[in-house]
């Protein structure tokens, strides 16, 4: 039924892609669907594009271990567009550059500042696309039990080929068709777990109990983990605990142990769920109430969630996929008009992850211990509802979750591959197909190196150097007529790469502790008002490379279209 | 009204700095209604664990009422752009 699910999104999304390709002529057509996309065909799409395995997956996994205080995320998800809405949209459309390095070169008459901005469209790119081929693998290893590895690679080709073949404006109808199923895949089953569906232990997720098996569960391990036991409980099954092969029952004493890979344990019904150790709030009234931080190996958790949502709020106008769909609307107003209908859409979709992570609390406690919460909404139709109708289910939602892999990686592939081949290739429809497939191929080599970590953690990253990097150069590029060319090559160096090497370095496994660890691992607090702060300093004290004629831009920015002036910087 | 007409300029820039001040009135908007969320959340314990139909009110807080709060201030900043531009090519026109 799954599988059925992913082979209807997959056919779907090819044939709809060839569609668009035959209607698209040029290259114009080809890269920006010639700026006929109406509102809320842009809306729905810019919605499809955005939605991604971290906001399909990894939100309802996140708030099924640490509770309510994860609320946040999904809103902070929402209103990282209202940001966009307020500096952003309509001043960068009525520019009418094609990218951001589009933008840096226009607005500032500097072939430097369009090189920096470029490297940062490929690092936001490529970081973003790590969590989309990790939801990629761990779904199809849900699914069907493939190792990791086919998932990454069979959706990573997918993805390549289907951009490869199809350029934007295929790929419009195709993000916009999968909004449309990543609310369905996410909310139906959500609404039929609420009303219809009686939950007897559904008071204890309030209760300061430790989460309980429901009934006797079988967990499989597929890699080791350390887990915390808080009750004593009898194991039975077979594999290796605490480095001793299993024969017979063992009753573990409260305390850390480690199982090894391979293992299948069975827990009797009403044991308390040993935890992986540090990644989930142990009390369900903790959990439930705020701010459920404790039990939570995290140096500083206070600040590394508020340094996740700035960079959250700020990081959505820096998404380089994202804003080259305001170049599709046919006029300033209309870029509003489609901001506004995306936080309607965005709002609709992310009121659905906490049902599906309170629940998956109360049903697939296993995935505390496995530490594998990211698939929780993959697993809760069959453990809820069961037999066909749960079936069914269950191909809806691993059909959503592909969508959602699908369409943002797609997005994030056409914005890598085109900055790539305007900028260092010939810009043709051919160089972009060609680059199409090195990028993919290149996201698939990685995406494989990122198994353990959280779906959320790797998005806030892309979102962390979007925010220090990009952002600043958008915002003060549209605001403020001071900005002078040093200036916003050292701000989005100074911004952009300090978060970046924070990122790298997490990446590879230096994690120091205290404050720098906290730091390292969600820089953006930091990184993205340095970037601002450099930009404005810099910009202040080099006077002399402000680019000629501001005015003439900022009249380019700001004026609307219907005084007639509003022209592009292109004319 | 031509480009480079000091006039002009100073138009552009007033409208400008109306839409830079509308966006910044609507941020601190936003950040005073989540922040007083937040922290009478925080304080409070979720209303100490305040119910409705076996729901914590924070779990309900935190979702459509906040969701329709965001769509609302962007409903309220795109009103009064539009506004603002419309106020300018009045006058524009006027001249």
């Amino acid at each position: 039924m799954e599988l059925a699910g992913i082979m209807i999104v997959v056919i779907a999304t090819f044939a709809i892609g060839t569609y668009g390709v035959r209607i698209a002529r040029t290259t114009s057509d080809f890269f920006v669907a010639s700026r006929q996309v109406g509102a809320t065909m842009n809306a729905s799409a810019i919605c499809g594009e955005y939605i991604s395995a971290a906001s399909f997956l990894g939100a309802a996994g996140l708030i099924m271990r640490y509770g309510s205080g994860m609320l946040w995320l999904p809103l902070a998800y929402a209103a990282g567009y209202l940001f966009l809405l307020l500096f952003v949209a309509a001043p960068l459309r009525r520019f009418g550059a094609y990218t951001v390095p589009d933008f840096a070169e226009g607005r500032l008459d500097s072939l430097l500042n369009r090189r920096i901005a470029m490297i940062f469209v490929l690092a936001i790119g490529w970081f973003y696309l790590l969590p989309q081929m990790k939801g990629a693998g761990l779904t199809l290893t849900v699914i069907t039990g493939s190792p990791y590895w086919v998932g990454v690679v069979v959706v990573g080709t997918v993805i390549t080929v289907n951009v490869a073949i199809g350029g934007m404006r295929g790929i419009t109808f195709v993000q916009a068709f999968q909004y449309w199923v990543k609310v369905v895949a996410i909310g139906v089953p959500a609404l039929i777990f609420i009303t219809f569906i009686h939950h007897p232990n559904q008071a204890s997720l309030t209760q300061p109990v430790p989460p309980r098996f429901a009934n006797e569960t079988s967990v499989k391990f597929d890699r080791s983990v350390s887990v915390e036991v808080s009750e004593q409980v009898r194991l039975t099954g077979a594999g290796v605990v605490d480095g001793l092969p299993l024969s017979g029952p063992v009753d573990l004493l409260p305390g850390i142990h480690t199982i090894g890979k391979g293992s299948r344990l069975t827990l009797p019904r009403g044991a308390a769920v040993p935890l992986v150790k540090g990644t989930s709030v142990k009390n369900n009234e903790r959990w439930a109430l705020p701010y459920s931080l404790s039990g939570n190996d995290r140096p500083h958790p206070l600040y590394a969630n508020g340094s996740l949502l700035v960079a959250q709020l700020l990081g959505v106008m820096g998404l380089p996929h994202i804003l080259v769909r305001f170049y599709t609307n046919s006029d300033g107003h209309t870029a509003r008009r489609t901001t506004l209908f995306v936080l309607c859409l965005l709002g609709l979709f992310y009121i659905f992850p906490a049902v599906h992570g309170a629940l998956g609390r109360l049903y697939a406690p296993r995935l505390l211990m496995t530490g594998s919460a990211d698939a929780v909404v993959l697993v809760l139709p069959r453990l809820i509802v069961g037999g066909v109708a749960g079936g069914i289910l269950a191909g809806l939602v691993a059909a959503g979750a592909m969508a959602a892999f699908l369409s943002t990686a797609s997005g994030l592939l056409i914005a890598v591959s085109g900055a790539l081949s305007q900028d260092l290739l010939s810009g043709s429809v051919r160089d972009f197909r060609r680059m199409a497939v090195v990028a993919g191929s290149i996201a698939i080599l990685f995406g494989l190196q990122v198994r353990d970590i959280d779906l959320n953690v790797l998005v806030g990253w892309a979102f962390g150097v979007a925010a220090s990097s990009l952002c600043p150069l958008l915002v003060l590029g549209i605001w403020w007529r001071g900005l002078s060319r040093r200036g916003a090559a050292a701000g989005m160096l100074a911004g952009g790469s300090l978060a970046t090497i924070s990122v790298l370095l997490t990446m590879i496994g230096v994690r120091p502790g205290g404050w720098l660890g906290a730091i390292l691992s969600q820089p953006a607090a930091i990184t993205a008002p340095l970037g601002f702060l450099v930009m404005v300093l810099v910009s202040r004290t080099t006077t002399s490379s402000v680019p000629g004629a501001v005015s003439a831009k900022m009249v380019h920015l700001h004026l609307p279209e219907a005084i007639g002036l509003g022209r592009n910087w292109r004319d | 009204m031509d480009e480079q007409s000091v006039a002009g300029d100073v138009l552009v820039q007033s409208l400008i700095r109306a839409q830079l001040g509308l966006a910044f009135a609507v941020m601190a908007l936003f950040a005073i209604v989540f922040g007083i969320l937040g922290l009478s959340l925080a304080l409070t314990g979720g209303f100490h664990g305040a119910q409705v139909f076996g729901v914590p009110v924070t779990w309900i807080l935190l979702g459509p009422p906040s969701f329709a709060v965001i769509a609302g201030l962007g409903w309220l900043y795109r009103r009064q752009a539009d506004r603002n531009e419309q106020d300018f090519i009045d006058v524009v026109e006027r001249s």
